[in-house]
């Protein structure tokens, strides 16, 4: 697997360029000379140890943060308001919207109004599974149903960037087998490009096109890219292939190195 | 008339009218006004410190000590009576909103910030909704302190409604009576409520209330 960055051809909508970043003067750089691109349709993972800046390097992704060295250039996609969704394991949603008044919300902010913004209601409820539910607050929706809409929030807006971060940490297996479907039927049909910070890496190599190891000690750069090739959804089953093990066992032993 | 037992009905009725009149327009004009200064106070460190502070401090001037002062600042009428229920209304609802609206969940703000890009519509459809389970508490609890303010202001200069009646009946020595208009008092504390918590949980379903 090549240490190199694989810049995306075209339409690269987020530029990384030894960025920097440190949350105050007194304490050491958290992130240093971290250089990466993300091209629309990209489906990118960070992995790393714990504790080691994934989630500040997707904030400066996202651009809630600023880099303290370095350039963020971040292109006209975007930088427009609402192009870019958030989403965590806390399936966070408004607990004084139905479901219905959810999913209307994220359609009526889809930019495009084609693809999955032109899904009806009962449609878009159907294929997010929660057919019925329509009426109901969210404290009255199961935890993988909750987990469901806030998915559905975010990607139906269909944003440039979605940015996860470790989003299906509090779901069983199965339900976060279920939503790895879910969200590349979903992100199938439109330019969003994804950030998914994880650290399961078999998540990495289910979702992402490209693995980026985050690393080093006191301050992380990006100690590793590896690209995942092959075809998708890819199952748990794909996972046993000797390649994925192989890949799997690269990505598990660079993290650990570090 | 005085003396009559039962009381005259339409008089009866007439003070539960007059008393539920009071205590209603002195309630939405307090608790409206708590809202807005809650808006206030919450949306900048420095109105909290300026404004915030004045009101903690008008917080903790007894609201029964007010009475002499509004009848004689504003004369023995109906206006000084829905000041003094106001006043009294006022500050739970403040409070309560303030709380609600300085502590919106950080992952709730990060979401409609992302779906809502003008102030006033984070406002409008994030930081008030997320408070409002705070300010129907805040109201009501200031139902219970408006009625005390209600008797303080009908016992003074009054010539109707409920507490009026109560001194009326004390100054004649019929204990009977005082004790009717006394329950009569409770009684509609607790039908206020009941009434309140229906209404809430009729419009705003998602509260557990």
């Amino acid at each position: 697997m090549d240490n190199h960055l694989t810049a995306p051809a075209n339409d690269e909508i987020v530029r990384l360029e030894r960025v920097a970043f440190r949350y105050d003067s007194l304490t050491p750089l958290v992130l240093d000379n971290v250089s990466l691109n993300i091209g629309s349709r990209d489906v990118v993972a960070i992995v790393g140890k714990s504790g080691v800046g994934k989630s500040t390097l997707l904030q400066i992704i996202g651009r809630s943060l600023a880099p303290t060295a370095g350039t963020a250039v971040h292109s006209l996609p975007v930088t427009r308001p609402g192009a870019i969704a958030y989403m965590d394991q806390t399936s966070t949603v408004f607990p004084w919207k139905r479901t219905r008044q959810v999913i209307a919300l994220a359609l009526s902010r889809s930019p495009t109004g084609t693809a999955s913004g032109k899904l009806e209601m009962e449609d878009a409820l159907a294929a997010f599974g929660l057919q019925g539910t329509g009426e109901r607050y969210p404290q009255e929706l199961s935890g993988g149903m909750k987990q469901r809409l806030a998915l559905a929030f975010a990607v139906l807006r269909e944003p440039a960037l979605l940015l996860l971060d470790e989003p299906f940490g509090s779901v069983d297996e199965f339900t976060r087998e279920s939503l790895y479907l879910l969200l590349e039927a979903t992100l199938i049909r439109t330019t969003t490009a994804v950030v998914i910070v994880t650290h399961s890496t078999s998540e990495c190599l289910t979702l992402a096109d490209r693995v980026i190891v985050l690393g080093g000690s006191p301050s992380a750069s990006v100690a590793g890219v590896f690209a995942v090739d092959g075809p998708k959804p890819r199952s748990a089953t794909t996972l046993l292939d000797p390649d994925f093990v192989a890949l799997n066992k690269d990505i598990r032993r660079r993290i650990g190195e570090l | 008339m005085i003396s009559a037992w039962p009381t005259n009905p339409t008089d009866f009725l007439a003070d539960v009218g007059i008393s539920l009149l009071r205590a209603g327009i002195g309630l939405a004009l307090g608790a409206s006004c708590g809202v807005l200064a809650a808006v206030l106070t919450s949306c900048h460190r420095i109105a909290n410190a300026t404004i915030g502070t004045l009101l903690r401090f008008l917080r903790s001037v007894p609201a029964l000590a007010l009475v002499p002062f509004v009848m004689l600042a504003l004369g023995i009428s109906e206006r000084s009576r829905y000041v003094l229920i106001a006043w009294a209304a006022f500050f739970p609802v403040w409070i309560n909103a303030h709380a609600g609206l300085s502590n919106v969940d950080r992952n709730i703000l990060r979401l409609g910030a992302e779906v809502y890009w003008r102030p006033l519509d984070m406002y409008l459809h994030v930081r008030i909704p997320y408070a409002l389970p705070f300010i129907v508490t805040g109201i009501r609890v200031s139902i219970g302190t408006s009625l005390i303010l209600l008797v303080a202001a009908e016992m003074m200069g009054a010539s109707s409604g409920i507490a009026y009646r109560l001194v009326i009946y004390q100054q004649v020595f019929r204990l009977d009576l005082v004790c009717v208009q006394i329950v009569l008092l409770g009684l509609l504390g607790f039908l206020l409520d009941k009434a309140y918590v229906h209404f809430v949980r009729l419009c705003c379903p998602w509260i557990t209330i």
